[in-house]
């Protein structure tokens, strides 16, 4: 039987860990919300984006270029990057872990398929969650400060479009954990570079051509880059707004398992004093018929 | 017959339903869209966009470079960044500006630098237009 002053130790320490975690899930439930701001204009900007370059997709044979631009029209090659996002921190449930082993299975189809892959990880914690054998594969580890998301993914695409066209790889992919609903976020691997139409645009055949002005290649690129910023920003916060909704699910049924465990240890620590006083009574009831 | 008229920026998104015609800051000069107008983009220069509504003008906003994806019954405009031109005090876009220049002296990488001078200047022009504005 353990003894009561263990008890009132175990209680008070499980106690000062719900504090913790409910602490945490207030703050995960404030960036939640900030988050969520984020991720929906992200998207809006993301689509309004979409629909030019469906648009410029589509017509990109009546446009006068010197050359086929290869971000639109793609390369042919056996390297390929793989752009994974995940968090900075843990404690979010299966958020770093879910991400990590679907990206492991992602590579598994590249290399199976003959194909060289590269990865960049935005996030700490990605890589720690790759197949051991995968991690030799990780080329670069970025973490990104949550203020200054756009100005950081301008940069870093930026880099990415100069390594693609210096042939460090000719496709890319990005992976991230997309938002469904605040129970649920799915793992999700979307091509990035060549730049793809959507599939409403696809399936959309009666499009008008455009007429685009200036009808030059410069203003094909600044589409094109300003897209591929969008894309992954909206990623970003996409991925943002999923972490920060695990952790609130995380922490709300850490609290919660921790309020059971006091009850349940509560209940035995009342017990244990219980039956020491009743023992102590029988000690003196017997002492005093005895004598 | 009337325009739905979106600007988007990676921040924030405002739509007005039924407007009757916008002017855009067009890189080759100010493009007027009125409803039906042929389905186009265009490249878009720091300026001020104005919203008119049966002959009032409803809103003006100041934008950053971005581009305008124009259909008969919609136009979209996608800018890095927008303000409502009569919240806007000047000042702002003087401190973004200095902040921009700080940023850029602690800088050692091409790529970084090369984003922060683009940044520069079209925050300079959106600052020229906003004193030419408020001149007025």
């Amino acid at each position: 039987m353990a003894n009561l002053k263990d008890l009132r130790k175990r209680i008070q320490v499980v106690k000062s860990t719900k504090k913790i975690t409910s602490a945490m899930k207030l703050v995960a439930t404030s960036y939640l919300k900030k988050a969520e701001g984020r991720y929906h204009s992200g998207l809006s900007y993301r689509n309004g984006f979409q629909g030019v370059v469906d648009r410029l997709c589509r017509n990109l044979k009546a446009i006068d270029t010197e050359k086929e631009n290869e971000l639109i029209v793609g390369r042919k090659g056996d390297k390929c990057l793989l752009i994974l996002l995940s968090a900075d921190r843990g404690l979010c449930a299966g958020f770093n872990g879910n991400i990590g082993r679907y990206a492991s299975k992602r590579i598994q189809v590249l290399q199976e398929a003959g194909k060289k892959v590269h990865v960049l990880c935005i996030g700490k914690k990605a890589a720690g969650a790759l197949k051991p054998n995968h991690k030799q594969l990780v080329e670069k580890i970025i973490s990104m400060p949550t203020d200054r998301h756009y100005h950081d993914v301008s940069i870093l695409v930026e880099k990415v479009i100069k390594d693609f066209y210096e042939e460090k790889f000719d496709t890319c992919e990005v992976i991230y954990n997309q938002f469904k609903s605040i129970l649920a976020c799915l793992p999700r691997c979307e091509p990035f570079i060549p730049v793809q139409p959507s599939k409403e645009s696809l399936q959309n055949k009666n499009q008008d051509l455009y007429d685009m002005e200036p009808m030059d290649d410069e203003f094909v690129n600044k589409i094109t880059t300003k897209y591929l910023v969008a894309h992954l920003y909206a990623a970003v916060v996409d991925s943002q707004v999923s972490e920060q909704s695990s952790r609130m699910m995380a922490m709300d049924s850490a609290s919660r398992n921790a309020e059971d465990l006091i009850g349940k240890m509560e209940l035995k620590y009342n017990r244990t004093r219980q039956s020491i006083i009743t023992s102590e009574l029988i000690e003196i009831i017997s002492g005093a018929e005895a004598l | 017959m009337t325009l739905i008229f979106q600007i988007v920026s990676p921040f924030t998104t405002i739509e007005h339903d039924s407007v009757s015609m916008v002017t855009l800051p067009g890189a080759d000069g100010m493009l007027g869209v009125m409803p039906k107008h042929a389905t186009c983009l265009v490249d878009l220069q720091p300026g001020i966009i104005k919203i008119y509504k049966n002959k009032d003008i409803l809103k003006r906003y100041i934008t950053h470079e971005g581009v305008a994806n124009i259909t008969p019954e919609r136009c979209t405009v996608s800018v890095e960044e927008f303000h409502e031109i009569d919240d806007l005090d000047p000042k702002v876009l003087e401190e973004d500006i200095k902040r921009y220049h700080n940023d850029l002296a602690g800088v050692d990488i091409e790529v970084e630098e090369r984003i922060l001078e683009a940044k520069i200047k079209a925050t300079e022009k959106m600052l020229e237009v906003a004193r030419q504005h408020f001149k007025k």
